[in-house]
């Protein structure tokens, strides 16, 4: 996963854009509705934050957040 | 020869056979998950997504469909040169008779669209269902489909933007305009604006599927005298108005 998943996102891109083909299981809205942090609900911010850590760690820069939301679409309700 | 060929006959026959019994329940699972997610499916050319825009029902003063649209878009709402309007309400007067009327001025989603020819990337192209976008993916900013676009309906992200909604990614140096709500549309529902229209009262904005000759936006197409607006260019625009 941790090498392919930017090919996961980028092969149903293309046809989500060009061809309206939604709702299958790849999408980047359901990276961060798992992948958001509990506190927060967004994948950036610090480096304890899923996509940022890695992507900090990795020296990889992350360009899918200047344009997409980073954060969890529906605000989870944190039941603690 | 002939017995091996009869016995290939049967057994394609045989399987065939086996596999539409072995397809019916899966088969029922698809349908189910189409009803449940009908975004399933690409889309298709047998639908012209398009708009009827009667400007004798557009209210003087009223401005909820550019509220809605920049609600639903996550825009600023700001208007000057360099923010970002995918619907803007234009002021229309007749300097002979003094007539004034108001209509909404977004992208006319043009069967012809001449961004879509002029752009070096291919990043603005025309869906199946006549909706004009941009893949911001492709975009390289250059705003050549800007010039190209008669109705000025494109505009250019100049600055940095935060909080951008999740259905609708933006971004710095990438061209957008109105989507036609695709996201919205995709999961069959109306357009930002048509639902603050209707709510607002006024009815004005009637948006609909131009090829099915049931639906209420071409009937109503076929009963009334519309207007594309520049039908001289040959573009055929989805949005049309009727009353000006």
């Amino acid at each position: 996963m941790r090498k392919v998943h930017m090919n996961l996102l980028k092969h149903q891109r293309d046809e989500t854009v060009h061809e309206g083909i939604r709702g299958k299981k790849y999408s980047l809205a359901g990276c961060v509705d798992c992948h958001a942090s509990v506190k927060d609900n967004n994948v950036l911010g610090s480096n304890e934050h899923f996509c940022q850590g890695c992507h900090v760690y990795a020296a990889v820069k992350l360009d899918c957040f200047e344009c997409h939301s980073s954060k969890r679409k529906v605000t989870a309700e944190v039941s603690k | 020869m002939s017995g091996t060929n009869l016995d290939r006959r049967g057994f394609l026959t045989k399987s065939s056979v086996a596999f539409a019994g072995l397809s019916i329940a899966p088969g029922m699972i698809l349908f189910d998950l189409a009803q449940a997610h009908p975004l399933g499916d690409a889309v298709s050319s047998k639908v012209r997504w398009g708009m009827l825009i009667d400007s004798s029902k557009c209210e003087s003063g009223c401005t909820d469909c550019v509220t809605a649209c920049n609600t639903e878009n996550g825009l600023s709402g700001g208007v000057k040169a360099t923010d970002s309007q995918w619907i803007r309400k234009v002021e229309l007067k007749d300097l002979r008779t003094g007539r004034t009327t108001f209509l909404p001025m977004l992208c006319q989603h043009c069967e012809q669209p001449p961004c879509v020819d002029v752009c070096p990337t291919a990043a603005s192209f025309k869906r199946a269902d006549g909706i004009v976008l941009v893949d911001k993916h492709l975009c390289i900013g250059c705003r050549y489909c800007m010039m190209a676009c008669p109705y000025k309906a494109r505009s250019f992200v100049h600055e940095n933007l935060t909080d951008q909604k999740t259905d609708v990614p933006r971004g710095k140096g990438t061209v957008e305009s109105c989507t036609l709500c695709v996201h919205r549309v995709d999961k069959g529902q109306n357009t930002a604006c048509a639902d603050a229209c209707s709510k607002a009262g006024h009815n004005a904005i009637l948006f609909g599927n131009l090829n099915d000759p049931e639906s209420e936006i071409a009937k109503r197409i076929r009963a009334v005298a519309t207007t594309q607006i520049r039908a001289d260019l040959g573009l055929n625009p989805g949005i049309q108005y009727e009353g000006i």
